[in-house]
């Protein structure tokens, strides 16, 4: 979490930009990688993100903290977002035809494997179910606790647990039949 | 199960390109001008005025972007939702295209088990319209009717 | 600024345009075009009296057994294509999940039959014998072939809608970021289009609507006929003594239909066509501003 994200967020719901924008640099990141993931798609990524901080920006004055944390909230849209877009079913462009690390924006001290590894990784998250996709993105590539995962996907954090259990094997299974 | 969650981790390399974050901020925070309430006077400092001059240069920006339209953009614009209703209309066509061709497949399998000719066959008739010839004289009338009868 | 100004341009210009793939290409188009010519020329040897019996016969027959091909052929070509159509659909709704495999399985074994009557043709030498495959295979697409594969060309065609909505939907949101910049640099008054882009949202709303009633719709259908189907079955299994009958493909007596996904299909394009005219509309009057 943001040093002094309370502040920020009481100051952006007063309608401070700059607040918001602190906010947007903090989250940005996370959102993205979360919508990215899950869309396989890097403009429609860049869209959705768009749109959830736009959305987010427009109704912070309804965002109540109270036991709900901020980035949760966002997750949330982000979610409900994905949801439309596949609602929409747009032809799903895979990672193969839309490489997630284009080669100048890898580590140079990064072994090129790794790199490929890692899509491998991705393109196996993206096969799995929506929510198991959508705890193992917030729980491992964000970082977010059992708390925060459980009150954006709305479930209780054992039901969390148990997706993320379920989730890690199905992963394990992917990754080796990929080899 | 480590390495999985190791190799998780490497996810986070996943960045958004640095000219769309940059955009997207400037997108986002110019999309509702922040009228000045009894907070602005609260709060008077350094965070307001990097707010108001990051509005000063947005608005400057903004005006000087718009000022770069061209008819040329907005005709592009033009060409390309006109395609798009074109993909509309292509749609609306192929609807029903299927039981347009379901009926023709029907009506081929019917001739092809039936016997006897189809008399409303367009060949057929097209052929029987050329060798009518129409004359006054009555006596042809039901030679012209049994033709187009039988 | 250059970037700025690039991407303002480029936010009307670039937008993803949606090229639905046609559900029926080139190919079964020339296909049909083809029966009807053999349909034609058929017609055109019965009817023919300037020929003796005998050699009208062998002409006749040989013109039945050509329109039955090619029937078989468009058959199959238009199996072809709805097969490649459906492996493309992806999506993670279970119910559409199960529509597809389901179909799937169905147009495997539509291909087999059609593919078994397809060896048999040629080797036919009689005129009752081509008669009687022809008839045989109208009444296999009338039980339930026809209305299978219009089930399915539907929902075909009804993702492709999706495809074309999403494409309004974007378009609207750039043209609403672009019209709010135009206001924001007063050179439109503020709301001055607020109106018309109102509507258009709305007729886009509408389209989403009609678009998801009428994929409900087939869904629904294909689920009851799912459950009678396997009732059917159960209580053949439960009655072995009767006499089994074929497995039809009688449509169960469901509700009375209230919606027909082809005419919902077809409102939600008429929908969709009117936000388009709209987006024209604003696009000329924004021309006429900035000359």
């Amino acid at each position: 979490m943001l040093e002094d994200e309370r502040n920020l967020i009481i100051r952006a719901k007063g309608g401070e930009a700059e607040a918001f924008g602190l906010l947007y640099d903090e989250y940005l990141p996370k959102i993205y990688r979360f919508v990215l993931l899950k869309t396989g798609h890097r403009e429609e990524a860049e869209d959705l993100t768009h749109q959830v901080f736009l959305q987010a920006w427009r109704n912070i004055r309804n965002y109540d903290d109270r036991g709900y944390p901020f980035s949760s909230w966002l997750y949330r849209i982000a979610k409900n977002l994905v949801v439309d877009y596949y609602r929409r079913l747009r032809p799903n462009v895979s990672l193969e035809d839309c490489r997630v690390f284009p080669a100048d924006e890898v580590d140079p001290e990064t072994d090129l494997d790794l790199s490929r590894e890692t899509e491998k990784l991705a393109r196996a998250v993206g096969k799995l179910r929506d929510t198991e996709q959508t705890v193992i993105i917030m729980r491992f590539v964000d970082e977010l606790s059992i708390k925060e995962t459980a009150a954006a996907i709305e479930k209780s954090e054992g039901a969390v647990k148990l997706i993320q259990h379920r989730a890690i094997q199905k992963l394990k299974k992917l990754m080796t039949e990929e080899k | 199960m480590k390495q999985i969650e190791s190799q998780l981790k490497n996810l986070r390399k996943i960045r958004p390109d640095k000219g769309f974050a940059l955009m997207c901020r400037e997108d986002l925070l110019s999309s509702t001008v922040v009228k000045p309430g009894i907070d602005l006077w609260r709060n008077l400092g350094l965070s307001l005025s990097l707010a108001l001059t990051a509005m000063l240069i947005v608005f400057v920006a903004q005006n000087a972007a718009v000022s770069s339209y061209s008819i040329a953009s907005l005709e592009k614009f033009e060409e390309e939702t006109t395609l798009s209703r074109d993909q509309i209309n292509i749609t609306l066509a192929e609807i029903n295209y299927h039981s347009d061709l379901a009926s023709k497949t029907s009506m081929a399998l019917s001739e092809a088990a039936a016997e006897g000719p189809s008399h409303l066959n367009q060949n057929l008739l097209m052929k029987e319209a050329e060798s009518l010839k129409i004359d006054s004289a009555p006596d042809n009338v039901d030679i012209l009717l049994d033709q187009v009868i039988l | 600024m250059k970037k700025t100004n690039f991407l303002i341009a480029s936010g009307l210009v670039s937008l993803i345009v949606f090229f639905p793939k046609p559900v029926f290409g080139a190919e079964i188009k020339a296909n049909a075009e083809n029966l009807t010519t053999s349909v034609n020329q058929l017609i055109e040897v019965k009817d023919d009296k300037s020929m003796s019996d005998p050699e009208r016969l062998a002409k006749e027959l040989e013109a039945r057994k050509q329109v039955v091909k090619d029937a078989l052929s468009l058959s199959l070509k238009e199996i072809s294509s709805l097969e490649t159509s459906l492996k493309a659909l992806k999506t993670k709704d279970e119910r559409v999940l199960d529509f597809q495999s389901s179909s799937l399985e169905y147009l495997e074994s539509a291909k087999t039959f059609y593919e078994e009557q397809s060896d048999v043709v040629d080797k036919l030498a009689s005129m009752d014998e081509v008669k009687a495959l022809a008839q045989k295979i109208k009444d296999y697409r009338d039980a339930g072939y026809n209305k299978k594969i219009e089930r399915v060309t539907n929902f075909l065609l009804l993702n492709q809608i999706d495809g074309l909505i999403a494409t309004a939907e974007t378009r609207w949101q750039k043209i609403d970021s672009d019209l709010k910049k135009l206001e924001r640099g007063a050179f439109v008054s503020p709301g001055y289009f607020d109106a018309n882009m109102q509507k258009a949202k709305k007729y886009i709303s509408d389209a989403t609507n009609l678009g998801a009633d009428a994929k409900e719709q087939i869904l629904k259908e294909f689920e009851a006929e799912k459950i009678s189907a396997e009732e059917k079955l159960s209580l053949t299994a439960a009655s072995p003594s009767e006499d089994k009958a074929q497995v039809q493909d009688n449509t169960p007596e469901i509700a009375p239909k209230v919606v027909n996904p082809k005419e919902l299909a077809e409102a939600s394009l008429t929908n969709l066509k009117s936000s388009y005219d709209i987006f024209l509309k604003i696009s000329q009057s924004v021309k006429k501003i900035l000359q």
